[in-house]
């Protein structure tokens, strides 16, 4: 017995302190981004350099506990994050007497999207599919045009409130609605520092040909702040670059034309099941004529391919030693289970279908102009409400078996 | 009890103290049953994150801990009110441990019972020292650490409770255990009821910045240690259901457990499940629709997660009862030491 608890204590010793090891909150490089650009490039970066991009982040952006942001002269950088919410998302876990919290992030969030929003936080390598690496400013559930465009606050607030079903993602309507502003702002700094890290990555691979050039000429530790800020000054259009869409946004917002009469009707249904099936929207390759995405397709998402390559899997053992997680097959969405991430309204899935969810397969369906001649095949957004009534009755499983519209109505999926 | 019964003698004998005095195991029993929700509540105070509710310590938001105004606490925010109500509990507690040491003095005469009281309040001042600072420092690993010796200081009130029983001291021990296989089961099923509190404080204090590998350890550790309970349990089960015991609480006390593990499996597997979706392998089935979007912080998250704890609190009780009771009945050793003070104190 005695044998049993000297393990016992060993064992606990050895967790616990572990533990503390652990708790320093930093924000990790992009190591994994990194080495596939020095892959792509063949050129290694030294240690100075690697560490220049890591300073010059931490002058811009601070710290896990001490958020902030550069002023630019051309973006007004105060008008996409707002600072005094973002230090509530930030730093340690805490509350005071009112009920304001403090470090809602960290709370509520890192355990999967991890300190630096790498989507590879503790229990990250457990999820199916992964956390979402906010790094790449890349988001699946937007109502902006373009798949480049970032979502507008209001798309990543809505998300927030109703959680993602079918996934680990939480819905957090219980939060308080500051905790909830304030973590939308921190995705959007996350997203926009973690761009701007990617963007000096490719910079420095791109302009540093020797081992002693760097990107600026600056000691971080001696020099005052003003020679800092005033020797980066010509990298700031880097940020520019990057956080501009986010400013841009609200303003490309595509508005979802109100329901057509009858758009749930049996011959709207009809009508939408012909176009999933059809060439133009060619919605059954991947979804198969009855939704239920059981085509042998093999394909992964955007974030898997950056390291990932299918034709060549032994390579991405590199990658996994630099802490990137197992690649995981992207699976096309069952539709009859009825399971919507990113909404089960209609007008959701009207703008999943025009949109596309961008980062995956699922593109964004052809749409026609408004003046375009009869002969463009392409889909009008009629069109595009059949579609959303056909997917819909899908996963009404009930009515699916009744009619016999769908060849083989095992509903239940697999 | 079973018709057949053993051709081993039981434990039983009849009362032969009359000095056997009632107080110190009420006493023992009051400060377990306090201890048990205070775990809970201790519990509930993790999976809201509420640790950091009331920043400062001993007081509460400067007032002295028992004169905090009870209208903000009872109608302010939930996590406040969460650890203010478990800082009470405690104190409650620390308070009945002082009593069972003043009772255990005045009516118990074995030393060794006297030095255990005394470890208790040791124990209980240290689990609030050690509170406190989890506090103060804004450490979680202390959080963890606190969290470790609550069910053992409850462990350990359980143990008090039946050494203090009338049943205690009206057992004798007997060789009914040979080989020692049921002292070794009931131990390493209190000793891994007892891990696994450890490791499952472990996963919901989980650093923040903690690196996936630790989780997986952890994780796994778990459900390893999960499996041999349940293994251990079921054959400690089975062994009492077919041989001879020694005592006859021996038998329903190991059914009892078998089923808490079974039963804490289960909320285990809903504890995963509702915090973390269903894992890889059900991913891809028609299950998933039942449970399809977890309700961060909702009410059944919490609940279920707050189960899971508090049953295996109850596990762990009942697995350090079964093995009180079965050191007593096949242990030997204390008997003669014990039995002769308590003969100079009733003398
Ligand atoms: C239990 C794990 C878990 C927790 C906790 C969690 N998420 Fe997620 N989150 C996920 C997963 C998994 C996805 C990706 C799902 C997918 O790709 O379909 C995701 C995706 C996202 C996305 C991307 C949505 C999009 O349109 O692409 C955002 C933004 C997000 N989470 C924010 C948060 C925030 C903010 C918090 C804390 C309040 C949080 N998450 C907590 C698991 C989690
Ligand atoms: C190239 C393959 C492909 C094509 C073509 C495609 N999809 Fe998808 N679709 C996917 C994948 C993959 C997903 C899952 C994405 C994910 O899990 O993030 C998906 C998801 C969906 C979803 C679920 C959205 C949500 O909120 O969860 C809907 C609805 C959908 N597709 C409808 C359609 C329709 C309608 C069409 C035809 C216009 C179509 N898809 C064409 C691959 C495809």
């Amino acid at each position: 017995m005695r044998k049993a608890t000297e393990f016992g204590v060993g064992l606990t010793l050895l967790l616990v302190a572990g533990g503390c090891g652990m708790s320093r909150y930093e924000f990790e490089p992009n190591r994994v981004y990194l080495r596939a650009q020095e892959n792509i490039t063949r050129v290694e970066l030294s240690p100075v350099q690697r560490q220049d991009i890591q300073d010059i982040l931490a002058f811009w952006f601070g710290t896990p506990d001490e958020p902030r942001f550069p002023a630019l002269a051309d973006v007004p950088m105060d008008e996409i994050l707002d600072l005094e919410l973002l230090q509530a998302a930030a730093g340690p876990v805490g509350s005071e007497e009112d009920g304001t919290n403090f470090g809602v992030y960290r709370r509520n969030c890192a355990v999967c999207h991890g300190i630096t929003g790498d989507g590879i936080g503790p229990a990250g390598a457990f999820l199916n599919p992964y956390a979402r690496d906010f790094r790449r400013g890349l988001f699946k559930y937007t109502s902006t045009l373009g798949p480049m465009t970032p979502p507008t606050d209001q798309d990543l607030r809505l998300l927030l409130e109703r959680g993602m079903p079918g996934t680990s993602m939480p819905s957090y309507q219980l939060l308080a609605d500051r905790d909830l502003d304030a973590l939308v702002q921190y995705v959007k700094y996350l997203a926009i520092r973690g761009s701007v890290e990617r963007a000096l990555i490719v910079e420095s691979v791109d302009h540093l040909r020797d081992a002693d050039d760097r990107l600026v000429d600056v000691d971080f530790d001696r020099d005052s702040p003003e020679r800092i800020a005033a020797a980066l000054a010509e990298l700031t259009p880097l940020i520019s670059f990057l956080a501009r869409p986010w400013l841009d946004a609200p303003s490309r917002v595509v508005e979802v034309p109100p329901r057509p009469e009858g758009w749930d009707s049996s011959e709207a249904v009809a009508r939408g099941r012909e176009l999933f099936a059809g060439q133009v929207a060619n919605c059954a390759t991947c979804h198969g004529d009855d939704g239920r995405g059981d085509v042998d397709t093999v394909d992964y998402d955007d974030w898997t391919k950056e390291y990932f390559d299918p034709q060549n899997p032994r390579r991405v053992h590199e990658y996994l030693a630099l802490g990137a997680l197992k690649p995981r097959e992207m699976v096309t969405r069952n539709l009859q289970w009825g399971i919507f991430r990113g909404g089960s309204e209609p007008e959701d899935v009207y703008q999943r279908i025009f949109h596309g969810i961008p980062g995956t397969p699922m593109p964004a369906a052809p749409i026609k102009d408004a003046d375009a001649p009869a002969t463009d095949l392409r889909l009008t957004t009629d069109d595009l409400w059949d579609l959303v009534a056909y997917v819909l009755f899908l996963s009404s499983s009930g009515d699916l078996v009744a009619n016999g519209s769908v060849a083989s109505s095992n509903v239940s999926g697999q | 009890m079973s018709e057949k019964e053993p051709r081993v003698e039981t434990g039983e004998v009849k009362p032969s103290i009359d000095g056997y005095r009632p107080w110190p195991h009420r006493w023992a029993l009051l400060v377990a049953w306090t201890t048990f929700p205070l775990i809970w509540v201790g519990g509930l105070v993790t999976t809201y994150d509420a640790g950091m509710a009331v920043p400062d310590w001993p007081g509460t938001f400067g007032y002295n801990l028992f004169l905090y105004p009870w209208q903000t606490w009872l109608f302010g925010p939930w996590d406040l009110f969460l650890e203010h109500k478990h800082r009470l509990l405690a104190s409650l507690v620390g308070f009945l441990t002082i009593g069972l040491v003043i009772v255990v003095y005045r009516q118990d005469q074995r030393p060794w019972m006297r030095h255990m009281a005394v470890v208790a309040l040791i124990a209980v001042i240290a689990q609030g020292v050690l509170g406190g600072a989890r506090v103060l420092l804004v450490e979680r690993q202390l959080a963890m650490v606190h969290g470790s010796v609550g069910p053992a200081f409850f462990a350990y009130c359980v143990a008090l409770c039946v050494v203090t029983s009338r049943w205690w001291y009206q057992r004798k021990a007997v060789t009914g255990d040979p080989n020692g296989f049921q002292r070794v089961s009931v131990l390493s099923v209190a000793f891994l009821a007892y891990i696994q509190l450890v490791l499952g404080a472990l996963l919901r204090h989980v650093p923040e910045a903690a690196s996936t590998m630790y989780f997986e350890v952890a994780v796994w550790t778990h459900l390893v240690g999960a499996g041999l309970l349940l293994s251990i349990a079921s054959i400690l089960a089975i062994l009492m259901f077919r041989g001879p015991v020694g005592d006859s609480s021996f038998r329903w006390l190991s059914y009892v457990l078998f089923l808490l593990v079974c039963v804490q499996i289960a909320f285990g597997c809903a504890t995963w499940v509702m915090k973390y979706h269903w894992p890889t392998f059900v991913v891809q089935s028609s299950i998933t629709r039942i449970y399809a979007l977890i309700e961060a912080q909702g009410m059944l998250q919490s609940t279920v997660a707050t189960a899971h704890a508090a049953n295996g609190s109850l596990l762990l009780g009942v697995a350090v009862m079964l093995a009180v009771r079965v050191l007593r009945v096949h242990g030997g050793g204390l008997e003669t030491k014990e039995m002769a003070a308590v003969a100079a104190s009733s003398g």
